[in-house]
Order: C-alpha cells, then structure tokens, then sequence
C-alpha cells in the first residue's frame, strides 16, 4: 500500500478544512514544510463553512450519527483509555512507546531517528491514546434546524426543481468578500485567486419599514449616486461627504497607525478624542447626521447592530468610533475595484475558497484524506513523571504534548503540531452553548420561485448584461411592474446577486438581518428559483428560535401560499443556527499546548479576518517562514527541453521568469526551491478601479519547449 | 493561424494513484519522462497549445496532485472541465476496476456535457498485461468515451490521445467564453515584459 506516506512524521497536521485550517495548510505546504491535511467529513468547509446541494443540506443540518459506541462525552484522557477503540487496531490501547511507533509500517525503512523530532527524542516517549469523542458525541456548530417542505399548493413548482438538487449551492454562511480586504489581498497575492471566480455584487440594498411595501432601496454606491439620490436632501448630501471624506483621509493612518504625518491635522484630532466613544453617539451628536442618514450609514454601510437611538440592543459593547470608521474604510476603498458595488460573491459558495487553499496545499505536496477515521490522538506526556498534578484531582496531566493520531486502520500519523476544527476534537460538552456569552448566528435558508425586487423595463434589460444564461420565465414580471420607476441596474432581477440590509426593528427583528438573494446566475440554485439567505447574529442565550427571529422579515417579503401571489412564494425552508463564538472553546483547558485550535467560522465579519488568523497560527508554527508567497504562474513555469533532462530530479526545472534573476533555477535540484525565489516578486499593487481581465494572451515562446 | 480559432480547454486528469497520470501530462506538455513523481510539486496545471485540423488547442490540464489518493478530490477540481482523462494501467486489474469509480465521480460532481477519455497507461509493459484492450475498448464504448493505450515511457500514442481528445470538442464547450460579468482574482500589475527574457535565452 502506499501507506508509508502516511507513517513518516509530518511538520503539521491540520484537522478540518474550514477557512483557515485550509489557509494554514496552503501556506505549510507552500513553505515546503510537510503537511497531512484531514477532515472526517466527505465534504471541504466544515459543516458550518460547507456549500451543499439541496439534497446534501438536509444531511448537513441534522446529521444522523451512525449508531455508535462507547463511553463517556468527556475528554478525560486516562479515564477511559481503552473506550474509543472500537478500532481495527489490536495494539494495546495503553501506553505506546516510540519503538512501537516505528514498527508499524513494516516496510518503511525510514530512519528511527526522524520519527520524532520532538528535543526529546533520543529517549523513548510515552505515547498515550486518547480516544477522540465519538461523532454524536463531539460538537457540532449546527443546532435547532428545522427544514419545511413546501405547501401542497406549491409542490408542483417545487418538484422539479427539487429533482436539480445538484444545481443548488447553498451556504451554511454565506459571505461576500469585500473587495478590498485582507482575505481578497491573500488571493490575489498568494495566486490562490486563480482557481476560484468571483461574481460581483450587483447592489447593495436596505429595507424600511414605512413607507409600506416599497422593495428595498439603493446604498449609495459612489459620489453620483449620493448626488443623483433622491433619498436625501442637499444637507444630508453635505453632512453624508464631509463624513465620507473624514474616513477617506484617516484611510491611511488606519493601515499604518504609525505614521500621522499624512493626515490632516484637523482630522487626526477628532479621530483621537472620538475613537472609543460610541460610534452611535458620535455619528448623531458631533457628525449631525439625520435620523435618514444615520440609517444609511449605520446599517447599510458599516453593518452595526444597535440602536439608532444609541440603547443598546444587548449587553454587547457598543461599537467604537474606530471600530465603526474602519468598517466605513473598508466599505469605502471597496468600491470600484472589480465593480460599483463593495462587494464580490464566490461563484458556487464560499466552500470554494478552502477548496482552493487545499488545492494549492495539494499541488506543493500535502497529503490530503476525507472522510478521515481517527481512533485517537496520541499524546505524549513527557514531562516530568511525578509532578504536583498527579496528586491532583483533576485528570490531566501536568503538561501534554499532541504527537499524532492512529485511525481506525491502525496507521499512526505523527507530527509535532495540530491545527485543529474544535468540531472534530472536542466533545459537546466541552462546548457551552448556553453560556452568557456564547453567540449564535441566526440562519434562515429559503427557496423561492422569483425575487424579491420588482423587474425593471425591458428595454433597460436588453441594454444589460446579455450574458446572463439564465433566461427566467419572468417576463409576466416584467409587463407586471415595468410601470414601477426601480432605480437598481437594468437587469432581470432573477439574474442579479441582492444584499440588502435590515435595521433592527423593522420587520418584527430585534437584531440587524442581512439578506442575500441568489439565483442561477450566481450558481445558487437552478434557473426559475432564487436562494434567500437570512443572517442575524445574537446571544444563544437570548434568542434560539430563527424561525421566529426571521417571522416577520418572511412574512412581509413571500408568501407561503398559491403560486399566483404578487409576492414570491417560498417552496422550501430551513432555519438552523449555527454557534459563532462560544468562551468555553477558548478555555479548554485539556487541550495540549501544541494544539491549534481554530474559531468557528460562522459569523458574517469573520471571513475578512480569516487571513490574519491563519497567519498568527502560521506564525506560531513556523516563526520566521514567508506566508503564502506567490504561487508560480503555471503559464510562466518553463520545461526543459528534454535532451537536459539527463538526472531524475531535475527533469522538470520549474522556475518563475520573475524569478529567474535572483535565483537561477539550474543551480537547484529541488522545484519547490525554486518557486520559493518568486518571493522576489514585488507585492501587488492594485490600482484603484481596476477590473481583471481574464488573461487570454498567447503562451510565450519561453514557456514551452521546442516543439520537435 | 488567427489567434480568433484558439480555444482554451480545461482538461482533468483521473484514476487511481500511481497509474501514470502526471507522467502522461508530462509526456505530452514537455515531451519528457520522469522516474520522480515528485517532480510536478508546484505547477497547479500545464499548459500545451494544439493545432488539430487548422484549430488551435490551449489545454489547461489538471493533474490530481495526489488529492484523489484518500478521496480528497474536491468539486472545484472538476469546475468547467470539458474533458477528462481517466486512466488506468494495463498491468493492473485494480486499477481497471477502478475506472466505474471514476466514471460515477464524474457524473456526479463533473459538467454533465463533459468530454471522456480512457487511457490504458504502461502500454510498453505488455508481457506483464492484465486487461486486455478488447475488454477495455468494450468498456469505453458502453461510456461513449474515447479509448486509447499509451506509453509514457515511450511517448506511445499520448500526442495522439490528445489530438483524437481535440477532434471530439464540440464547437460550444470549449469555445464559451467565460460568463462576462465574472472577476477572477489575479494580480494585474507586475506584467513582466517577456522579450527581456527571450533576449537572455
């Protein structure tokens, strides 16, 4: 078998394919570091980061655990040392030693001494096994769903749409990208962008409660959309560009906080006295927005979830004057960048994204294996033998170190640091989902058999995007509303990627919603339905029942009833909610120290921060090593012709063109080596506005061999 | 040749691990072999240009780069492929076997319209064959795919593979642009001029 692969140790292995375990592993293996990168689900993502098909959401949201099994739900490491082998494994459950370890793979030939690289290897290690907690057992982000199947009266649209399930992507979390924001840098930067499209959004939107029954309205996407808006009058546009411009100049000194000498003093100064004041407060008292405004402002661009009127919605902190300036940054310098609107949405859901890490992982030699199934993790506790601890109580040890993990086959994976999803390591007990503090994010996933948005003229849409392959039966819409002044892109509604902002308290909602609408045109959901997602996020403690939370947001924008309704009908549901932040994940005190463990990664602001994370985890391990440097261009990488292909190794020198200067790729025998001198390539500088074309130039003469 | 007949195909590499894969698309990209698998680390695909019957190929191929060996292929792997190679060795029954596996992965997560072919690597092996070509040729037939065995040690019938892969595109698939309103995530602004490069060579 070609399980000796497995056997030899590995720098890191990384647990889960969420976001940031699949940065942490693209970046490993693009380091040249070894890298074994598992996940027990059959799917990349997490379950909480997972874009499924209908038929696989089902699974998803309420999972049927095998029928399992053993012991306790308690990580106790040495209570039950024997209670998660229901392995194939008939080793010893107890102790193992390194010898053991080493005369597993028979035929592996591989030195002993690199079997652990741990200081403490040139004496044996005591490895014990801990068994994992069984998969009903561990904790699983996803709660409280309930999926509701279609009325009787709207079963025939849904049938055969429900036969398609296949075209429907549909996210756990969905999240756009901003497009100017560190995860988008990362992409562009480290080259993984190449493997995934991105469709921009088409427009960003916010809902009013009155006047009654008006389709959400624009946010104002850029200057002449401010100026052009009949929403405000010209004091509010005045008061709107005066504080546009105040983040515009702070814009710099947020991303360098070092160096002041850029901004206007005037600037600087009401930033300091004002930056941990509440934003609310600042925006009403100092700024003089208009109730209108403060709205716009508020909600639709720096997505804050409080008050107008500056109560506080919950006990959570009220968002800070920085806090809130920097959203307002982020919002403003997006704009423009790929297309009018802030925001870019990746085409067949956001799984995409930590597909395409691992593919780069992949193509610099990681190791990957789904439906991975771990027995146990061996953890050695190498120090001191008698310690205080043991006379303790408690179970565990003074200072445990994670080795490795032995799957049900028997085979041992080493390596002297984990990077682990909490949803594969930890039991559900370990996870305080009514803690005070624990947050949930809401969900609300509704297909629908058209949009929310009245359709515009039919002469604006021929002057649209002809592209659009989606060709909805919506033109009885269309004749419809075509009398209806909509001020959004002359598209097809069906045809168009929506964002739009609900304020608290304006359907019945007590938190901030944001409501993303799909169709086939953005790979969500075959051509005559539309996918709706509903997001808010509140305490677990607070609110646990989405159906109710999102009740009157469903009620005022679909119907549940006869196809012939003049709002669109919903022909399927499911409301869940998925846990976002919980302390006691943090505190877990049982984890060892060379254990990783990642954030969940359901809440709608996180994935713009997904890159530092795996950067500060990357940093940790590999102190010192470049993060994700660009990947080669494959159109660049250069074949040798083949008569100098006289050693094995160097059959294929791969070597950048940028690269080539500084490192001339003949002088290395190693590949990866090679690619690594494209560090040497200048950091990208995006100019403002720019839209990437795709690239369908010629290969260059250098980039291929003679032909013969 | 007018640049407006050059059409870009993805192509995706399929089968069981040690079959050859990446030595077929090193074979037919760089006209070279390789004892070292290894040697692909870092190239995410290959890229050859085609001319078949006065049309101009640019085949963006795919190799799996290990990822099917413990079932971590994932979807975007097969995203927008217009053809697929699967291949097997001639001297390993398993690895025969193994095609209906991939068959159905294809149809389940692969572009419906996908173009097939079926490649019986190790072709310079034959005194060590376990599949006969009839049975393969059988099999490829009740699949509508295209079936050929090659060598990559001798370069056996992979430009062939290929060319024969090219006359089976229909006209669409591989020459839809993609979807106008699409951004792709590439860093733009380092165009390095090339001619320096060619001046050096």
């Amino acid at each position: 078998m070609a399980d000796s692969e497995l056997e030899r140790p590995f720098d890191v292995i990384v647990l889960g394919t969420g976001l940031v375990e699949s940065i942490v592993a693209a970046a490993a293996a693009r380091a040249g570091k070894r890298v074994l990168h598992l996940d027990p689900n059959n799917y990349y993502g997490g379950a909480a980061g997972g874009s499924f098909t209908l038929d696989e959401l089902g699974q998803v949201l309420t999972p049927e655990w095998p029928a399992s099994k053993t012991s306790s739900s308690t990580a106790a490491p040495s209570a039950s040392p024997a209670a998660g082998s229901s392995t194939t494994d008939d080793k010893p459950t107890t102790a193992l030693t390194e010898a053991a370890c080493v005369q597993t793979p028979a035929e592996n030939a591989d030195s002993a001494s690199s079997i652990l690289r741990e200081p403490a290897s040139s004496q044996p290690l005591e490895l014990e096994r801990r068994p994992l907690p069984a998969a009903a057992d561990r904790f699983y982000p996803i709660g409280n769903a309930v999926v509701e199947q279609p009325l009787a009266s709207a079963a025939d649209i849904w049938a055969p749409l429900a036969r398609q399930s296949r075209r429907f992507t549909l996210d756990v979390s969905p999240r756009g990208l901003f497009s100017r924001s560190r995860i988008v840098e990362l992409l562009i930067s480290s080259n993984v962008g190449r493997y995934l499209e991105f469709k921009p959004v088409d427009q960003m939107c916010f809902a009013r409660s009155e006047p009654a029954g008006e389709a959400p309205q624009p946010v104002p996407c850029s200057r002449a959309d401010v100026f052009s808006s009949s929403a405000f009058g010209m004091l509010d546009k005045r008061v709107l560009m005066k504080l546009l411009s105040f983040c515009v100049a702070l814009g710099p000194y947020l991303q360098q906080p070092t160096d002041a000498s850029q901004v206007d003093p005037d600037v600087l100064a009401e930033f300091t006295r004002f930056k941990d004041t509440s934003l609310v407060q600042w925006l009403r008292a100092e700024r003089k927005l208009s109730p209108k405004l403060l709205y716009i402002v508020l909600y639709a661009i720096a997505a804050v979830d409080e008050s107008s009127t500056g109560e506080p919605l919950s006990s959570r902190a009220a968002l800070t004057v920085e806090q809130g300036v920097d959203r307002l940054c982020q919002y403003l310098s997006s704009l423009g960048r790929y297309s009018r609107t802030p925001m870019l949405w990746s085409q067949y859901g956001v799984a995409e994204l930590s597909q395409a890490f691992c593919r780069l992982c992949a193509v610099f030699a990681g190791t990957y294996i789904l439906r991975a199934d771990l027995a146990s993790m061996l953890v050695s506790s190498s120090a001191s033998p008698s310690t205080p601890a043991d006379t303790c109580a408690t179970e565990s040890v003074s200072s445990p170190t994670f080795a490795g993990f032995v799957d049900t086959e028997g085979h041992h994976m080493l390596a002297p640091w984990l990077v682990a999803s909490p949803e594969h390591v930890l039991p559900a007990s370990a996870v305080a989902r009514d803690h005070p503090e624990a947050i949930v994010t809401l969900r609300a996933i509704l297909v629908t058999n058209r949009s929310v948005f009245p359709a515009v003229g039919l002469k604006d849409q021929a002057a649209g995007d002809a592209s659009n392959a989606a060709t909805e039966p919506g033109a009885e819409e269309s004749s419809a509303d075509s009398a209806t002044p909509a001020p959004a892109p002359p598209v097809n509604p069906d045809a168009r990627i929506s964002f739009v902002c609900i304020p608290p308290d304006t359907y019945g909602n007590r938190h901030l919603v944001h409501m993303v609408e799909l169709g086939a045109n953005a790979g969500a959901a075959p051509a005559g339905a539309m996918v709706v997602h509903l997001t808010c996020q509140a305490f677990a403690s607070q609110l646990t029942n989405p159906r109710a939370a999102f009740g009157g947001i469903v009620a005022h924008y679909f119907d549940h009833n006869a196809p012939s309704s003049v709002r669109p009908v919903v022909l399927w549901s499911a409301y869940f909610d998925v846990l976002t932040n919980a302390p006691a994940v943090a505190a877990q005190t049982d984890t060892p120290a060379n254990v990783i463990l990642c954030a969940p990664m359901a809440s709608d602001s996180s994935i713009q921060n997904v890159a530092e994370e795996a950067r500060a985890i990357f940093d940790r391990i590999f102190p010192g090593e470049p993060f994700l440097p660009a990947a080669p261009n494959p159109e660049d990488i250069t074949w040798d012709a083949p008569s100098e292909a006289t050693s094995d190794s160097t059959a294929l020198d791969s070597t950048l063109d940028a690269a080539s200067d500084a490192a001339p790729a003949s002088s290395s025998t190693d590949p990866t080596a090679a690619v690594l001198a494209s560090d040497t390539i200048p950091p990208p500088s995006v100019a403002f506005g720019e839209v990437a074309a795709s690239s369908s130039d010629a290969v260059s003469p250098t980039s291929l061999p003679e032909p013969n | 040749m007018s640049s407006l007949s050059l059409r870009e195909v993805k192509l995706c590499l399929l089968g069981d691990a040690g079959v050859g894969k990446s030595s077929l698309v090193l074979r037919f990209v760089a006209d070279s072999f390789n004892e070292n698998s290894e040697s692909t680390i870092g190239a995410s695909f290959m890229s050859k240009t085609l001319i078949v019957e006065d049309q101009t190929f640019k085949y963006q191929i795919w190799d799996t780069a290990g990822q099917e060996k413990y079932r971590g292929l994932a979807p975007m792997y097969y995203r927008n492929a217009a053809a697929a190679i699967i291949v097997y060795e001639i001297t390993r029954k398993q690895s025969f076997e193994a095609l209906k596996h991939w068959v159905k992965e294809l149809r389940q997560f692969g572009p419906s319209n996908i173009i097939l072919a079926i490649a019986g690597n190790k072709s310079d092996l034959e005194s060590q064959r376990q599949v006969s070509s009839d049975e393969a040729k059988e099999y490829a037939d009740s699949i509508d795919a295209l079936f050929v065995e090659t060598s990559a040690l001798t370069a056996d019938n992979v430009s062939y593979l290929f060319e024969a892969l090219s006359k089976r595109l229909p006209q669409e698939s591989i020459a839809q642009p993609k979807p106008a309103s699409t951004v792709q995530l590439v860093d733009e602004t380092p165009n390095k001029p090339k001619n320096e490069k060619c001046g050096a060579c």
